[in-house]
C-alpha cells in the first residue's frame, strides 16, 4: 500500500501551483497513465486504475461531476486511496462545493501528513470563502509540510493581510521571499502590509523591489505612488503612477491616485483631468466622481461640485464622503436645508465630521 | 539699502510722470473760474450757474454744513462749467463728507485742471483711492503729499498721511485674509433709502431694535438729515417683520434717539441721547410689558465727556461703554463698569486697558453672550482705513490682541457695530455697500466658520494576488469648531393649569460655587425669558414666583461643547394640596447616597420654600432609572430621600414636616419601552437621568 501510495505521489509530477489552480494533472501525461506502468510498479488493480485513470480523464476535461463520480468509485473501491481524495477534492473545488471539497482535502492529509497542496487547496478555499483565520492556519500548515514552496508562506502573508495582522503578514511574506528571492508578487504586497504599519520607507523598497524583480507590474507602481502619497511627497507620488499608467493605459485606479497626488499638491485643473480620465476608462468609478467634487469645492465652483456628489451617491448610494461634500457644496449655495440633510445621511453613515456639522450653528440656527 | 531707495525714487519718477501726462492730456483743458469776463457769449446761462454756485457756498460754509445741499447747486453750476477747479474741488469735498466713492473724479479733475487749486489735493485724491482699496496708488499719493506739506497748517494733515499710509499696507496684509462670510441684505422689511444703522439684537435673534433717520412728523435735524429713532422688528420663522417705531418714552420728538446695545434676553435697551450735548447712555427695560421712561446711567458711566457705545454681560453683572473722557489712552477708550448690588447701582469705571485700547478710537464694543468674545471698532491696531471690526477673546483672565476681521466685513471706510447672535454664526452690522436701499443699510453677516475640508477616496491594488482594489483608510481631517461656545435656554412661562403666561424670576446658579449667577425676569405679557449659558459650567436654574412652587432644571454645558439652543416652557404649579415638583439639582455620587456640595442651593430653596409656608407638610422621594437590581435601586434610592430630609432637619426644619420614601424604579417618568425606541445613545441616557431624580410632594398646607 505504502509502495502504491509513494509511486502515485512520484508519478505525481510536482502540480503548477498557481492560486487558481488549473491543469493539475497535466503532469500526469495526460491522465492516462499505461498499464505497463502500473504492472512495473507492482500496482495489481485494474479496475481501480481503471476508474482513476477515467477520473483524471474527466477532471482534466474539466467534467467535474464526472469526476466526482469516478473518484467516489475508487474511494469505495480503497479507502485509503490518497490521490483520490487529493483529486476529488480539486474537483469539489471545481464544482464550488468547498465544505466536501475541504473534508476531501483534510482527510488527504491525513493518509499523508506530507501532501502540502492539500493544506494550500483548502486554504485557498478558505481565503475565497472569507475565511481568514482558518485560510491562515492551512496555509501555515502547508508552509510547515513543505518549506520550499514559496506561495503557501505568500498566501498565509495574504491571509494574515486580510485580518489586518499586518505585522505577522510581514513575516509571512518574509519567509516568501526568503524561499524565492525574486518573488515580485511578495515584495509588493509585503510593501502594502508595511504601509499599514506606517513603515513607508519599508513600503518603498518593498515596491521598488517588486518592480525590480518584474517592470510590468503596473499595481506596483501605483502602490509605489501612494507610499509617496502618504509621504506628502507629491512630486514622486506623480512620477510613480504615471510609470503605473504607462504600463497600463486603462489603469482607472491609478489615475484616480494620480488625481489626489496633484489635487494635494494643489494642481486642481490637473486633478481634474485625471479624474475626468478615470471615469472615461470606468464610468461607474463613483471614487472619481466623488474626487471631481472635492476639486470643484476648491474652485468654488458648488454647482458642478453637487452634479459630481449625485453622480457618486447614484452609483454608490451609501457613499459617506460624497454626503459630507455635497453638504459643503449646498452650504455654499445657500441651501442649508439641504446641506444639513446630506450632513445628517452622512453622519448616519459613520462621518465624524458630518456629526459636528449637523450639530453645529449651521444646521442648528435659522 | 541702495535697492530700497532706487525703487522709492522710481516711484515718484513714475508718479510725478504720470501727474505730468495727466496734466499735459488736459491741456486742452484749461482751469476756467466761474468769471462773467468769461462766458460773455452766454451771459443768461452764466448767471444760472453762478446763482446756482453761490446758493452751493451758503450751504458749504453754513456754520452746520449741509453738504447734501450744497453738492446738489454745485452740480448744477458743474453743468455749465466742468473746468473749474475750484468746482471740481467743492464738490469733491462735500461727496468727501456723505458719498466718499463719488468723489475722485471731482479731486482727479480740479487737480488736473489746477495742481494749485488746494494745498491738500494730493491727500484727498489719496484718499480717493484708498477707499476703493486701491492701496498703492494711494500710498504714492499720501507719501507725495507728505512730501510737499511743508507749511505748519499741514503737519496734523502730514501726520494723518504717514498713518494712513500704514492702512494702506494693513489693507494690502490683509487683502489676503479675508473673513470666510456671506454679507447679506437684510432687504426692505426693515432697511428704507434713508439711513438704517446699529442694529442690535437678542442672544436668540428674536428681536432686533435699531436706528433710522426717515421722515415723520418732525422737521429736519439741523444737518439736513431726518432726526435719528429707534425702530423695532421681530424674527418670525426666519423672516424679519417690518420695522416699526418703537415709540414713546424712547423716542422723543426733536432729538437724537439711537440704539446702542441690548441685554442678550432683549429686556433691557441702552440708548444714546445727545439732549445735554455731550452723549450719554441711557437705559429702559421692558420687564413689565413695555419700554418704561429711558434713564440715566449714573455720574460712574455718564461724564461731561462722549459715551457713545454700551454692552451689558449675559448675566447683567457688567457694561462695557466708550468714552472719551480724560485719563484715556487717545480718543474713545473701552471702559467698564460692574453693578454694585448693594448700592443698587454701577461702579467706578475701569479702562480695559491697552491690549484693546490704542491711543486712536476704540468704538462700539459688544460683548458676546459666551461671556468670552468681543467684538469692538478701532481706527488703531491694524485697520485698513477708518474704523474697523475687531475681535478679541477672554483667556484666562486676560483679553487677546485684537484680530482684524478683514474683508469684506472690513472696509476702507468706518465698519461699525458689529452684533453677533448666542449661536455665534450671525451677526448684523450696518454699512453702505452697493446695491443697498440708500445710505447706510443693515445687513446679515453668515460667519461660515473655517472652511470644511472636502473628503477625497482612493483605492490600492495593496494585495498582488487579488483583483479587487482594497479602499484607503477614510481619515477625516481634523475640525475647527465653528459657532460659540454657549448655550440658550429660552422659553415660556406659564401658569400649569390656566396656560396664561407669567412673570417670574429665573435665577442661574453655578452649581460647582454655590453661588448665584444673575436673575432674569420672563416678559409680562409673553412670559418669554432667555438666559445665556457659557461654557464650562454645572448651572442650576430656578424659576419662582410667589403662590407657586418653584420649578428646577440642570444643565450641564461642557467646555468645547460648540453652541446649542435649548427650549423649555416651564409651567408652574400652584402651591396646593398633592402638586409635585422634581428637584432637578439635587447631585449624589454613583451608587451612593451622600449629597453632593452641588446640592446646596436647591435645598436652601426648599428650606425657603418650607419657611415661607409654615404649616407645609412635604413628601420627599427618590427615584432611579430602570438599569442595576430592583432590590438595590429600591435601597438606594429610599437611602437618598432620607438623605435630604436629614440635610433639612439639620437646618431648622422640623422633622414632623417631612416624610420620605424611596420608590426605585416603579415611577419612572419614561418608560423601557419608550427608551428602546430612541436612536441615539445620549437620547437614552438623557432619559435615564430624567428618570434618576428626586421629588417633592406637597402632602398638607
Amino acid at each position: 500500500m505504502f509502495k502504491k501510495l509513494t509511486c502515485l505521489t512520484i508519478l505525481s509530477i510536482s502540480l503548477i501551483s498557481s492560486y487558481g489552480q488549473k491543469d493539475s494533472l497535466k503532469t500526469l501525461g495526460g491522465g492516462d497513465v499505461d498499464q505497463t506502468t502500473m504492472d512495473s510498479l507492482g500496482l495489481v488493480n485494474p479496475e481501480l486504475q481503471k476508474k482513476y485513470n477515467a477520473g483524471v480523464k474527466a477532471f482534466t476535461a474539466k467534467s467535474y461531476m464526472d469526476a466526482v463520480q469516478r473518484f467516489t468509485e475508487v474511494i469505495l473501491m480503497d479507502e485509503a486511496h490518497v490521490d483520490a481524495y487529493f483529486y476529488r477534492g480539486q474537483a469539489f473545488k471545481g464544482l464550488s462545493k468547498n465544505s466536501e471539497a475541504i473534508s476531501d482535502f483534510d482527510k488527504t492529509m491525513v493518509l499523508d501528513p506530507s501532501r502540502a497542496e492539500a493544506a494550500y487547496f483548502k486554504g485557498s478555499i478558505l481565503l475565497d470563502d472569507q475565511d481568514y483565520e482558518n485560510a491562515a492556519k492551512a496555509f501555515d500548515k502547508a508552509s510547515g509540510m513543505d518549506k520550499s514552496n514559496e506561495k503557501y508562506p505568500y498566501y498565509k502573508g495574504v491571509a494574515e493581510f486580510q485580518m489586518e495582522m499586518y505585522e505577522l503578514a510581514v513575516k509571512s511574506f518574509d519567509e516568501a521571499v526568503k524561499r524565492k528571492s525574486d518573488y515580485a508578487y511578495a515584495y509588493n504586497d509585503r510593501g502594502s502590509a508595511k504601509m499599514k504599519t506606517g513603515d513607508l520607507d519599508g513600503a518603498i523598497a518593498d515596491y521598488k523591489n517588486a518592480v525590480r524583480h518584474d517592470d510590468y507590474l503596473s499595481f506596483a507602481y501605483n502602490n509605489l505612488g501612494s507610499a509617496y502619497k502618504a509621504k506628502e511627497d507629491y512630486k514622486n507620488a506623480d512620477k510613480y503612477y504615471t510609470e503605473a499608467l504607462k504600463r497600463d493605459t486603462k489603469y482607472h485606479v491609478a489615475y484616480n491616485n494620480r488625481g489626489t497626488a496633484r489635487y494635494e499638491a494643489g494642481k486642481f485643473k490637473d486633478a481634474l483631468s485625471d479624474y475626468s480620465k478615470a471615469i472615461e476608462i470606468n464610468p461607474k468609478y463613483a471614487y472619481a466622481y466623488n474626487n471631481k467634487a472635492s476639486v470643484f469645492i476648491q474652485m468654488e465652483n458648488y454647482k458642478e461640485a453637487v452634479k459630481n456628489c449625485d453622480k457618486a451617491i447614484e452609483i454608490e448610494p451609501e457613499y459617506m464622503e460624497a454626503f459630507v461634500n455635497r453638504g459643503i457644496a449646498k452650504e455654499m449655495l445657500k441651501d442649508i436645508d439641504g446641506a444639513c440633510a446630506d450632513w445628517q445621511d452622512a453622519f448616519i453613515l459613520g462621518s465624524e465630521n458630518a456629526e459636528q456639522y449637523v450639530n453645529g450653528p449651521a444646521c442648528s440656527g435659522k | 539699502m541702495f535697492r530700497k531707495i532706487k525703487t522709492k525714487r522710481m516711484k515718484n519718477i513714475t508718479l510725478t510722470l504720470i501727474t505730468l501726462v495727466i496734466g499735459l492730456s488736459s491741456f486742452s483743458q484749461v482751469d476756467t473760474p466761474f468769471d462773467k469776463k468769461l462766458f460773455k457769449e452766454q451771459k443768461d446761462e452764466f448767471k444760472v450757474a453762478n446763482k446756482h454756485l453761490e446758493e452751493g457756498d451758503v450751504y458749504y460754509m453754513a456754520y452746520s454744513r449741509d453738504y447734501r445741499k450744497a453738492v446738489a447747486e454745485y452740480l448744477q453750476a458743474n453743468k455749465f462749467n466742468p473746468n473749474s477747479a475750484d468746482l471740481n474741488y467743492k464738490i469733491g469735498m462735500c461727496y468727501y463728507n456723505f458719498d466718499k466713492y463719488q468723489m475722485k473724479q471731482y479731486f482727479e479733475k480740479a487737480y488736473s485742471l489746477k495742481p494749485t487749486v488746494s494745498n491738500d489735493i494730493l491727500f484727498y485724491i489719496a484718499i480717493s483711492y484708498h477707499i476703493e482699496g486701491e492701496w498703492q496708488k494711494a500710498i504714492d499719493y499720501y507719501n507725495q503729499f507728505a512730501s510737499k506739506a511743508t507749511a505748519p497748517e499741514l503737519q496734523p494733515m502730514k501726520t494723518k498721511a504717514f498713518k494712513k499710509v500704514q492702512e494702506c499696507k494693513n489693507g494690502q496684509d490683509l487683502a489676503n485674509k479675508k473673513a470666510r462670510v456671506w454679507i447679506d441684505n437684510l432687504g426692505d422689511k426693515v432697511n428704507s433709502k434713508y439711513p438704517d444703522y446699529g442694529p442690535v439684537i437678542s442672544a436668540d435673534e428674536a428681536i432686533m431694535v435699531y436706528t433710522a433717520r426717515r421722515p415723520g412728523v418732525e422737521d429736519l435735524s439741523p444737518d439736513g438729515a431726518y432726526f435719528e429713532d429707534m425702530f423695532y422688528s421681530e424674527n418670525v420663522d426666519g423672516n424679519w417683520t417690518e420695522g416699526k417705531n418703537i415709540g414713546k418714552p424712547l423716542n422723543i420728538e426733536g432729538q437724537h434717539d439711537a440704539t446702542i446695545g441690548l441685554s442678550p434676553d432683549g429686556h433691557t435697551l441702552f440708548i444714546y441721547n445727545d439732549k445735554k450735548g455731550n452723549g450719554d447712555i441711557y437705559i429702559s427695560s421692558d420687564e413689565e410689558g413695555s419700554w418704561s421712561k429711558p434713564v440715566q446711567l449714573g455720574k460712574n458711566i455718564n461724564t461731561d465727556a462722549h459715551e457713545p457705545d454700551a454692552s451689558l454681560s449675559f448675566d447683567g453683572k457688567r457694561l462695557y461703554f466708550t468714552s472719551d473722557k480724560p485719563g484715556g489712552l487717545g480718543g474713545h477708550d473701552i471702559y467698564y463698569s460692574d453693578w454694585n448690588e448693594d448700592k443698587e447701582k454701577w461702579g467706578e469705571a475701569v479702562n480695559i486697558g491697552n491690549v484693546l485700547n490704542t491711543p486712536y478710537e476704540e468704538r462700539s464694543v459688544f460683548i458676546h453672550p459666551d461671556g468670552e468674545t468681543m467684538y469692538f471698532s478701532s481706527t488703531g491696531h491694524n485697520t485698513m482705513g477708518g474704523l474697523d471690526l475687531f475681535q478679541t477673546k477672554l483667556v484666562e483672565g486676560k483679553w487677546t490682541k485684537p484680530v482684524n476681521l478683514g474683508p469684506p466685513l472690513n472696509t476702507p471706510d468706518h465698519d461699525v457695530q458689529l452684533v453677533v447672535a448666542g449661536n455665534g454664526r450671525y451677526g448684523y452690522a450696518s454699512s453702505y455697500r452697493q446695491g443697498g436701499y440708500g445710505e447706510k443699510d443693515i445687513y446679515l453677516i453668515t460667519f461660515l466658520g473655517p472652511e470644511k475640508p472636502p473628503m477625497l477616496s482612493n483605492e490600492d491594488n495593496l494585495i498582488a494576488s487579488i483583483a479587487k482594489p482594497i479602499k484607503e483608510k477614510v481619515k477625516e481631517p481634523e475640525l475647527v469648531m465653528e459657532g460659540s461656545n454657549m448655550a440658550i435656554l429660552t422659553g415660556i412661562i406659564r401658569d400649569e393649569k390656566t396656560r396664561e403666561p407669567l412673570q417670574a424670576k429665573v435665577v442661574l446658579v453655578d452649581n460647582d460655587k454655590n453661588e448665584i449667577i444673575a436673575e432674569f425676569t420672563s416678559d409680562a405679557n409673553t412670559g418669554k425669558y432667555l438666559v445665556s449659558l457659557p461654557a464650562g459650567k454645572n448651572y442650576g436654574i430656578a424659576v419662582k414666583k410667589d403662590g407657586y412652587l418653584f420649578h428646577s432644571e440642570n444643565f450641564v454645558i461642557p467646555e468645547a461643547s460648540g453652541f446649542k439652543e435649548y427650549k423649555k416652557d416651564v409651567d408652574l404649579k400652584k402651591v396646593e394640596v398633592g402638586q409635585k415638583i422634581v428637584l432637578r439639582n439635587i447631585f449624589f455620587d454613583y451608587g451612593k447616597y451622600s449629597l453632593r456640595d452641588a446640592s446646596v442651593n436647591e435645598l436652601e430653596r426648599l428650606i425657603g420654600l418650607l419657611n415661607d409656608n409654615p404649616t407645609m407638610r412635604i413628601e420627599l422621594s427618590g427615584h432611579t432609572d430602570t438599569r442595576g437590581s430592583t432590590t438595590d435601586n429600591q435601597v438606594l434610592s429610599q437611602n437618598r430621600a432620607e438623605s435630604v430630609v436629614d440635610y433639612l432637619v439639620s437646618h431648622g426644619i422640623n422633622k414632623s414636616r417631612l416624610e420620605f420614601a424611596g420608590y426605585g424604579e416603579s415611577q419612572t417618568l419614561i418608560t423601557d419601552s419608550q427608551i428602546s425606541k430612541m436612536k441615539s445613545k445620549k437620547e437614552k441616557e438623557d432619559a435615564h437621568q430624567q428618570n434618576r431624580r428626586t421629588e417633592v410632594k406637597i402632602l398638607k398646607l
